[in-house]
């Protein structure tokens, strides 16, 4: 039950590249991925590079990760991090 | 942006002049509870998949499945097919990129791209051909020839759907969720546990492992995928305005339970497999005592073997007491 994070492609290294997203810097494995060059964002979990996100999806996914960290640091009005979320697919 | 610890595996290890002579394994994620309780249930549902990507489809069923029974709804263990590609991707990326260099062989990555395509457009054939063909019999061989140490054999988790799950625990809480435990006991959940008898675990305490998944992968590749193998999910009510899921994942066995006041979420328990398989007196807690301390790097690097074997779903981290 790992978080991911959403990271963007910085440069290419071949199988992997180096990423950056919430203030980290990560080389990621990217083989289950066609077609990634810098400026893609995807969902870092573990090291690899799982999904390509659109900018859309990363919004969502950071407003989670902030109300998740939020939660977690006591605060308790927490509205702001649950926008109407589309199902996903 | 606020900075997330996403949590981690501890193993820290204690030696007595030559041996290992004592073990201590915890696992620390955050604890999502206190991000759900309160929020509207749908909007709770869809957040979770969000979150929790590494299972994120075996995430978005257990928790539909489990809102939908705190509301009424049964569902009767079936397969299902979004998590079970999931599943078999995980698999694929274990047995087929870091197996191999665990046994002095080459990762196939290039095996292992195709072969999560095939998964993904279900082209069972072309999988059945790979993993019949002349590397995987060679991984096989090995596996079987491997020495290793002799390690207790220890418990396995029953295969369990939701509804039987009841009779073992009725009610989940977070002190469950943090140290899972059946009839009171440590227990592995995972391929080796669907596909092995109760209480027949292996002494081996790796390759039995590795060769659970390959047969796993090998199952689906001949269409010989069975209810109760991995992707297998279901779901019950445990009292009216609570639901429970369970959905077997790629690492094992995955509990959403949510309890509801209205249409908001009172609740929300998630039991994940890496809480059962590095439960401080699982596997690693039985195995690796004894273990010949005198050169470090050796020990680090079985240590690793055995924490890759197991497979947790955060990162690890090794510390020496």
């Amino acid at each position: 039950m790992c978080l991911g994070i959403p990271m963007q492609v910085v440069e290419i290294d071949g199988a992997f590249a180096w990423c950056e997203g919430r203030g980290r810097r990560e080389r990621l494995n990217i083989l289950l991925l066609d077609d990634v060059s810098p400026g893609v964002w995807v969902y870092a979990v573990l090291g690899q590079a799982r999904e390509k996100l659109t900018a859309q999806r990363v919004y969502e996914i950071n407003l989670a990760l902030d109300g998740l960290a939020a939660a977690l640091q006591g605060e308790s009005s927490l509205d702001a991090y649950f926008p109407d979320l589309p199902l996903r697919p | 942006m606020s900075n997330l610890d996403t949590g981690r595996v501890r193993v820290r290890l204690a030696c007595d002049r030559d041996r290992v002579s004592a073990v201590q394994v915890s696992s620390e994620r955050p604890d999502a509870a206190v991000f759900l309780r309160g929020r509207n249930a749908d909007q709770a549902v869809r957040l979770l998949p969000l979150l929790f990507a590494l299972c994120g489809q075996a995430q978005a069923r257990a928790a539909e499945l489990a809102l939908a029974a705190a509301q009424g709804e049964e569902c009767a263990a079936r397969l299902n097919t979004g998590v079970q590609c999931e599943m078999l991707r995980e698999h694929l990326w274990r047995c087929l990129l870091d197996l191999p260099p665990l046994l002095g062989e080459t990762a196939m990555q290039q095996e292992f791209v195709s072969a999560a395509k095939w998964v993904a457009a279900e082209k069972r054939g072309e999988l059945r051909t790979l993993l019949t063909g002349p590397r995987i019999t060679r991984l096989r061989q090995l596996l079987m020839q491997a020495s290793e140490p002799t390690c207790p054999a220890h418990r396995l988790l029953p295969t369990l759907d939701a509804k039987s799950s009841l009779a073992e625990w009725p009610r989940l809480n977070a002190g469950f969720c943090r140290l899972p435990n059946w009839r009171g006991m440590a227990a592995e959940t995972g391929a080796i546990a669907r596909r092995m008898p109760e209480n027949e675990a292996a002494a081996s305490p790796w390759s039995a492992r590795w060769l659970a998944r390959l047969d796993e992968l090998l199952d689906w590749s001949a269409g010989n995928e069975k209810v109760g193998a991995g992707g297998t999910v279901s779901a019950a009510p445990v009292a009216p305005g609570t639901g429970r899921a369970l959905v077997e994942t790629a690492r094992g066995l995955l509990m959403h339970e949510i309890v509801l006041d209205g249409e908001r979420v009172a609740d929300y328990m998630i039991v994940a497999p890496t809480e059962w398989n590095f439960h401080p007196r699982g596997m690693l807690h039985d195995c690796l005592p004894g273990s010949d301390a005198r050169d470090r790097d050796v020990l680090e690097r079985h240590v690793a073997r055995l924490v890759v074997t197991l497979d947790p779903c955060v990162p690890w981290e090794l510390e020496w007491a």
